[in-house]
Parts: structure tokens; sequence; C-alpha cells
């Protein structure tokens, strides 16, 4: 496994670890609720996952409210600070980490542990996608003459034209053969805050397969996933960048 | 920067229609134009807050949802008659079942343009931090709700 650079003040706002699955027909989502159980002192608060409540339109020539008919697909079981947050699904489980972001090893372990237990309450016959995303949150200091100054993948715009950019959105698709995944990659700018305007990297690894639920393969595919999510970024940022996360 | 986040300027209708990717949003939308906008619009963010694992994301669906429909309750409770009326308009209601997402984003309205938000603070809080010598100046409201969020250290 390659080392990685491990920055003090990295950028990254949200690290998600996403394992989607086929649960056995009859495991309902009541039965998840218990997943809380072992884990309450550590992850106290609860929240059903549920859908946006309420549609808002024009219903009879006035403005109405319609409320949603979208049923609980599972629940969120969240630490104290907020900061960790594990969810159960009939689709899936996903560990969150907001920021502070320590280590892979420290993310991984908990996913890991949090894993065993879900497949303990919900039965998973087989795992159908893992995904590993990482959302990067980079506060580039203004004015910038050149984005590429700080980040490589930039989009271009045709000689001949302005050379302003007010904002943008830019998505890319990367296969990659060696672990059979795929890298989505999403680029964009948020209002300025001050001096700085922030730049969002949103790296999200994925691999598709019909997996047992105990194979090895799932560990060992979230360490290939992150060697890719890694390469991918430590490609995209220019030295200069990785000075702010030092 | 302000505790609860960057203070921005009152934003339009047409402004919070524009930072949604998805919708054509011109300058002068008409009323019903705007309110079709708001129709798709709020659907598009609802599905993708229903696929989205991502709590990043569900914030910023969350908070997408919130701006439209503080948004429509602002234009028309301007030359709303009561309190009563304005707090039973949909946009309102519908901001009470936002639910607890929506209180962080509530007292960064309050921060920075205090208004009648203390109805739907406390229907989803279930308190009210406001002392009856306080009643009817929104600032002193405001400002009592803001001393509650402290307390509690909500952002």
């Amino acid at each position: 496994m390659p080392e990685w650079p491990r920055f003090g003040n990295a950028p990254i706002s949200e690290a998600i670890l996403d394992i989607r699955v086929t649960l056995p027909p009859y495991v309902e989502v009541q039965r998840l609720a218990s997943f809380q159980n072992p884990i309450r002192a550590r992850y106290p608060l609860s929240r059903r996952r549920t859908a946006l409540p309420t549609d808002v339109g024009l219903r009879e020539g006035g403005v109405q409210v319609v409320p949603s008919t979208t049923v609980s697909d599972g629940y969120l079981f969240s630490t104290e600070d907020r900061l960790q947050t594990v969810q159960v699904r009939m689709d899936g489980f996903t560990f969150n980490r907001l920021k502070p972001y320590d280590r892979w090893t420290t993310f991984r372990d908990e996913a890991r542990a949090l894993w065993a237990l879900y497949r303990e309450v919900a039965r998973p016959e087989r795992v159908t996608r893992l995904a590993l995303r990482y959302i990067n949150r980079i506060a580039i200091p203004l004015p910038i003459t050149d984005f590429s100054e700080w980040v490589r993948t930039t989009p271009e715009i045709a000689p001949g034209l302005p050379q302003n950019l007010q904002s943008f959105f830019m998505r890319l698709e990367i296969p990659y053969e060696p672990i059979g995944g795929l890298a989505i990659v999403t680029e964009t700018i948020e209002r300025p805050e001050g001096n700085r305007l922030p730049f969002l990297l949103d790296i999200n690894v994925i691999t598709r397969g019909d997996l047992s639920t105990d194979d090895p393969y799932v560990w060992d595919a979230f360490d290939r996933l992150r060697d890719f999510k890694n390469e991918i970024f430590f490609k995209s940022v220019t030295d200069r960048a990785k000075e702010l996360f030092a | 920067m302000s505790r609860y986040g960057q203070i921005r300027e009152p934003r339009t209708l047409s402004d919070v229609l524009k930072d949604e990717p998805y919708v054509e949003a011109g300058e002068d939308l008409g009323r019903a134009t705007e309110l079709e906008h708001i129709t798709r619009a709020v659907e598009r963010i609802r599905q993708s807050y229903e696929k989205s694992v991502a709590l990043t994301d569900r914030r910023r669906f969350v908070e997408k949802a919130f701006e439209m429909y503080a948004q429509l309750w602002r234009d028309d409770s301007t030359y709303a008659s009561s309190i009563g009326d304005m707090i039973q308009h949909p946009a309102y209601q519908a901001i009470i079942s936002l639910g607890d997402e929506a209180v962080p984003l509530l007292l960064r309205e309050l921060e920075r343009r205090p208004d009648h938000w203390f109805a739907v603070l406390t229907a989803i809080t279930h308190e009210n931090p406001i002392r009856p010598e306080e009643e009817g100046d929104i600032g002193l409201m405001s400002r009592a709700w803001l001393r509650w969020a402290e307390a509690r250290r909500i952002w």
C-alpha cells in the first residue's frame, strides 16, 4: 500500500464510506432501529431518515403545502458532537465523518466495526456497490489570477474569450480498470468568505459487484479505492495548495 | 463572518432560484412563474435529498428548500394584516415541517435580519425563551433566541 502524506489541516469537510446491499425480504425498516442499542453510549443521537417533509406549489390556484408521502428508509445515529454519523438503511450502510478528519485507518476501522454490527442486525445477503467519497473544501486566498496555481484540473475558456470566471460546476467521470472502479470528480466554487474563495473538490470513487458480505475483498477494495481517491487528490492540487493544509 | 456563517445581503427569489443549477430564472419572473419554478425546484431538491447519503449534501438541500420557503413567505407576508396570517402562510408551515435541521438556518436569519420566526422555532423546539417584557420587540425577541442557542451551543 503506498504511503500518503498526512496534513495537519486536511481540507476534508466530509468523508463518506458507503456500502450498498440486498437485504432478505423478511427484514423491515423497524428492525434497523435496534442497531443503536450496543452503540448508544457513543452514538446517542437518533433520527429517522425521511424525505423532505413537504412540497409547496400551486394547487387550485393558490399556494399550498402538500405533505410528503415518502416513508422512512432507515435511521441516522450520531455522536454527541455530530461529527460522526452512521446511517443504516434498507439499501445499505454509510459511515460519515465531518471535519476534522484524523486518518484513514481510524476512519476505516470505525466503519468496519459498525458494518459488522449492521450485518448482525440487517443480515444483508449481498454487497452490490462500494463507494468512498471525500468532499474537500479548499479556502483559496483571494485574489486569484489563475486557478491552475492551485488546482491542476480546471475549466478552460477558449482563447480570445474573456478569461474572467464568476462561477463554474465541473463533473468528470473517470473509469479506472485496475480496480474496476469509477471516479466521479466534481469541482465547483462557493461564494467568497472574506478574502478566501472556497473551492470544492469532491472525489467519489465507486466499484460495483456482487460480493458476499463477509468477503475480505470488501475491505481490501476500500483500501484500493482509497489509494485511487488519494491518487486523484494529490495529482489534482498543486504544491502551493498543499501548503494551505500543513 | 458571523457566528452563524457568512452574512449575506438579502436575496430576492430570483437570486435563490439562480443558485438552483437546473432552474432557469429570469430577472423578472412573474408570480405564477416563480411558484412553478419553486415547485419544480423543490421537487428536484427533494429527490436529491432522498438519494444522497452525504450529510453535506442533505444540509445543503434543506438550506435550499428553506431559502425558497423563506423568500416566498417574506414576499407574501409584507402586507399581511396580522402575525396570525403570517404564521398560517403555507411556506411558514412548510418551514416548521423541515424540523430540527431548520433551526440553525432560522437562527442565522434572526441574526442577520430579525423577523417573525419565533413561532416556527417554538413549534420545532417546543421551547420559548422570550421573557414577557421582551414580547413585541422583534430585536429583543431575536436576541432571546440567540442567547438560547448560544447556551445550547447550537450554531
